[in-house]
């Protein structure tokens, strides 16, 4: 990965996402009246301070490695440990899987997405027999059956597509 | 007052009595280990079933239930890093580090022994404090509450010392999450983006879910493996060491306690501030603060004492003037309502013998329950072997969907996969959870109460320095930065010896 | 006749006589399946209460055995519970409780999502009237003391949000009582703010009788004013007295109704089983034994009452929200 001041982009990019949150926060808050913004809105301003300070003291410059041991002498001696190093793309996989099975809860309901992703799930991603996969996925599904809808008689969304508000 | 309690005593150590305090202790337990689930849940279930029973019969269920939950909520958390209930967060810091450990079972008989101890000093608090629990209640207001939120946020905040700048950043963004949904001091609704779901802010218990359980879920999916890193380690036998290492830290057990039965007894602060409270100051007291995070065993015993220590005082402004401490209390309150037990300043008056039947069975079924837990401890840290690829599909099907069972709210579970991703975010690049829990939690609080105190003071700061308890809290607030240089400087004179005496000079 | 020509005709009798049992169970088949009860808070609140206490007894007076499940689906100030009953299919399988005015206030202020007026009502479970009260240790001692007090300064009274009935209730109270009033908003529920006036963060607190009866039992709240025609709590001056007897206006409905467009067969089974459950021995019972008030009325009534909240209502609004 590309470095800028002598750390891999990737490491300033969360500092930098929650920056734009916090300034689009910020505009949101100017458009209401004074007394429902006053709090809000300082601790936006400070944020955006703290992040900056943030920001900086991931840099390998002398002003960032100062921060970093006035602030954060702990995470300083973390980074120097080793920790396993993950590529982007198997990150992101993961965080794909999660957010495919919450868009399956919202659209096709409970009673059908969570057979499906744990079927999908054990078998694709895991590598395991069909027979196992399908085992796994109705035991989960028939508990969280038995304990929501039977137990607790709570209606199990039917999902957007299919049945529900 | 002696015959009051044992007339309790009495009317709970009944055969049917004792078989109601044990259903409620199972489905407790049960209920405590599944996320969204939990005792408002449960009591919501039992309600309908309590409509012909006596009250004592009623009690004990009750009673059972709330002292059990806690015990579940600490075994997911530990196992799983999945919080069956929302204070067990606080237990996930250390119980499931402890877990990948192979050293589940040490953790669960540390949290079991931490349950019962804690539970006790805050029943014997209750006992004590009831009669002036009126009395209590009124003396603290907006104002107070107010500076007590912001003493929470400051103990949180310097509590990751050692990533300090990290931990304000992920406390204000919890304290901007706090601040989203319909204000109630001015009727505004902020920063919804016109979703309805919003209205009442970011549900907690939901973000709580995705924080921890979605969280480490996909960072197993990632890593693989099992929960326990290697398989041949996972060492059940440590369960008695557990049990007595709560012994052996006596004194964070009795912090995690006083603290649990203090906040406990604040309405609407509930049990997640008191386990994080506990755990933050835990930290800052020991020697070895770095060590927490890792698996460090007091890490599980502040919380775990302070959240049993809650139960115990949450009933105080709940029977006092029928303020519920929280979800669990509010259902609580409608069982009393359902059985005539009207809280209010007469039922303290009139009840007497029923509520310390209640606080009896509160602590029976927090002690039989750390010993049920105890029972199935070889079964339960099995789980910590289970591969990643059934583990991970499982644990977040349940998760998700007992986020949806909170209130039936299927975009509950939009904001647990939220928070699970800013979860994994947070882990991968190194940003503490801590801080973010206590912010959501208090942020809403915190300004509420300092705008009420505002009204009340028609704009006027003085409201803080003229009343008493206030004062304390303000010296409370300005004194805690301070106290981990004094404490530095002391355990530097200690250990240096003569060379120091010189230097004092 | 050839045995299996007998078999054929027995088996086209017995299927016959399935068939036309039912189409006639089709026709008065109300209800054939669990109905939802719905409920605007969370369980154990004030309303969670009073529907699992008369859906049992409702169950006992419909045609045919089925279960009246309490549903839970809190949130957003009851407007959530509103929508989703708004919403569903007219065919008698959901119905719920309102407070009326409170979810009102909430579609006055647009955008709701409903139309009350458009709901089949069924009838009435009770009605709670508002009173004004002081914290034992107050100086105050009637309403003229308030009064005299608004003079020198805005009394403050301790009160939930905007969203909240109570807050609505105490503007218009005040108003109506010539006292110049400043609210302390923010608290959570009916206990919170009682206590807070109990505690002195304001000078009085105006909600419902029964909250306050409670509170006042335990000699920590005295209860000045009734805002009933003829008082039902004593030693409080009534509207009457008071000279306001607009005042009476300001009341608490727990109404139940059905989605619009409800047909008629189904809304007088519906109705007549809650009727008829509200004047059950064991509701009876409950409502005594929970110092709740059963109070109910008719469909037709139900719908008047709501009409005339509406009115009275409508009336306020510009003093209630000046800035919309």
């Amino acid at each position: 990965m590309r470095r800028a001041f002598g750390t891999p982009i990737g490491d300033y990019l969360p500092a930098f996402g929650l920056a734009l949150v916090t300034a689009l926060y910020l505009a949101a808050a100017y458009r209401y009246p004074p007394d429902a913004r006053e709090i809000p809105a300082d601790v936006a301003w400070t944020m955006l301070g703290l992040i900056a300070l943030d920001l900086v003291s991931r840099t390998h410059t002398g002003l960032g490695r100062a921060l970093m041991r006035w602030f954060n002498p702990a995470a300083d001696r973390e980074d120097a440990e080793a920790k396993p190093h993950y590529t982007a793309g198997r990150q992101i996989i993961a965080v794909l899987w999660l957010m495919g099975f919450a868009a399956a809860l919202n659209l096709i309901g409970i009673l059908y997405a969570v057979p499906l992703y744990v079927l999908a799930f054990t078998r694709l991603r895991g590598g395991r027999t069909w027979r196992a996969s399908i085992a796994v996925a109705c035991g989960t599904t028939l508990f969280l059956w038995l304990l929501f809808a039977f137990l607790l008689r709570l209606e199990l969304y039917p999902g957007a597509l299919i049945g529900g508000r | 007052m002696l015959d009051v309690w044992l007339s309790g005593l009495q009317g709970i150590l009944q055969v049917r009595e004792l078989l109601f305090l044990a259903l409620g202790m199972v489905i407790g337990l049960l209920f405590g280990a599944i996320p969204g689930l939990g005792g408002s849940t449960a009591l919501a279930l039992l309600m309908p079933f309590t409509y012909g029973l006596e009250s004592f019969a009623a009690l004990a269920l009750s009673g059972g239930v709330m002292g059990a939950v806690p015990m579940g909520g600490s075994i997911s958390a530990i196992l799983l890093n999945a919080p069956g209930t929302a204070p067990s967060a606080a237990t996930c810091l250390d119980g499931y580090p402890l877990a990948r450990q192979g050293k589940a079972g040490l953790a669960i008989g540390a949290a079991a022994s931490a349950n019962s101890v804690g539970g006790i000093i805050g029943t014997v608090t209750v006992l004590a404090v009831l009669p002036i629990a009126k009395r209590l209640v009124l003396l603290f207001g907006p104002p107070e509450f107010f500076l007590l939120a912001v003493l929470g946020l400051v103990v949180v905040a310097t509590t990751s010392r050692g990533k300090l700048l990290r931990g304000l950043i992920t406390g204000g963004f919890g304290l901007m999450v706090a601040f989203i949904g319909y204000d109630d001091i001015t009727g505004d609704v902020r920063f919804t983006l016109g979703i309805p779901y919003l209205w009442d802010g970011v549900h907690l218990v939901p973000a709580l879910i995705g924080l921890f359980a979605v969280a480490e879920m996909i960072d197993l999916s990632i890593r693989g493996g099992s929960v326990a890193r290697e398989a041949g380690n996972v060492r059940i036998t440590r369960t008695l060491s557990g049990v007595l290492a709560t012994f052996r830290h006596w004194r964070t057990v009795l912090r995690g306690s006083i603290i649990g039965t203090v906040v406990g007894a604040i309405p609407g602060v509930g049990g997640v501030v008191a386990s994080f409270l506990s755990y933050s100051l835990t930290v800052q007291a020991s020697r070895d603060p770095e060590s927490f995070g890792k698996g460090n065993i007091e890490g599980v015993i502040a919380p775990e004492a302070a959240i049993n220590a809650k139960d115990g005082s949450a009933l105080i402004p709940t029977l006092a003037f029928g303020i519920p401490g929280g979800a669990e209390m509010a259902v609580f309150l409608g069982i009393l309502v359902l059985h005539g037990m009207q809280p209010g300043p007469m039922m303290l008056i009139q009840h007497q013998p029923e509520i310390y039947g209640l606080i009896w069975a509160l602590t029976a079924a927090c002690i039989l329950a750390s010993f049920i837990g105890l029972l199935f401890v070889r079964p339960l840290a099995l789980v910590t072997l289970v591969p990643a690829e059934i583990l991970v599909p499982v644990i977040t099907c349940i998760a998700l969907v007992g986020s949806f069972a909170v209130d039936a709210s299927i975009e509950n579970t939009v904001v647990t996969a939220v928070f699970g991703v800013l979860g994994y975010i947070m882990i991968r690049f190194d940003y503490p959870r801590l801080t973010i829990v206590i912010a959501l939690v208090l942020g809403a609080t915190a300004e509420r109460n300092f705008h009420q105190a505002m009204l009340m003071a028609d704009g006027s700061w003085s409201i803080f320095v003229t009343r008493t308890i206030s004062l304390i809290l303000l010296a409370g607030i300005a004194a805690l930065p301070c106290l981990p240089i004094l404490r530095a400087r002391l355990r530097r004179g200690r250990g240096s010896g003569p060379v120091s005496a010189g230097d004092q000079r | 006749m050839r045995p299996s020509t007998r078999r054929v005709l027995i088996a086209a009798g017995v299927a016959a006589i399935a068939m036309l049992a039912g189409v006639a169970h089709a026709a008065t088949g109300f209800p054939a399946k669990d109905i939802a009860f719905i409920i605007p808070d969370g369980p154990g609140g004030g309303f969670d209460l009073d529907v699992r206490a008369i859906a049992p007894a409702m169950e006992k007076y419909l045609p045919s055995k089925v279960n009246i499940v309490p549903t839970n689906v809190p949130g957003a100030a009851g407007t959530r519970a509103a929508i989703e009953i708004y919403r569903a299919k007219p065919d008698g399988y959901t119905i719920g409780i309102f407070n009326i005015p409170g979810i009102y206030l909430q579609q006055q202020r647009g955008g709701a999502g409903f139309d009350l007026t458009r709901l089949s009502w069924l009838g009435r479970v009770g009605i709670d009237n508002y009173g004004l009260a002081v914290g034992e240790s107050s100086p105050i001692r009637s309403v003229a003391d308030l009064q005299a007090l608004s003079q020198t300064r805005p009394v403050k009274f301790t009160s939930t949000g905007p969203a909240g009935t109570a807050y609505n209730a105490t503007l218009i109270a005040a108003n109506l009582l010539d006292i110049k009033a400043q609210l302390i908003t923010g608290y959570r529920g009916s206990s919170d703010y009682v206590v807070g006036a109990i505690r002195g963060d304001g000078d009085a607190v105006i909600t419902v009788i029964p909250t306050l009866r409670r509170m006042a039992e335990g000699k920590t709240l005295r209860i000045i004013a009734d805002f009933e025609e003829r008082a039902s709590v004593s030693g409080a001056e009534d509207a009457v007295a008071l000279g306001k007897p607009e005042l009476a206006q300001i009341v608490l409905d727990r109404l139940i109704a059905a989605p619009p467009g409800l047909p008629e067969e189904i809304r007088a089974i519906l109705a007549g089983a809650l009727v008829r459950a509200l004047a059950d021995s064991q509701v009876i019972a409950w409502a005594k034994e929970t110092d709740s008030t059963i109070s109910p009325e008719s469909s037709d009534q139900a719908a008047a009452t709501l009409r005339s909240q509406i009115e009275f209502y409508d009336k306020w609004k510009p003093f209630l929200n000046p800035k919309r």
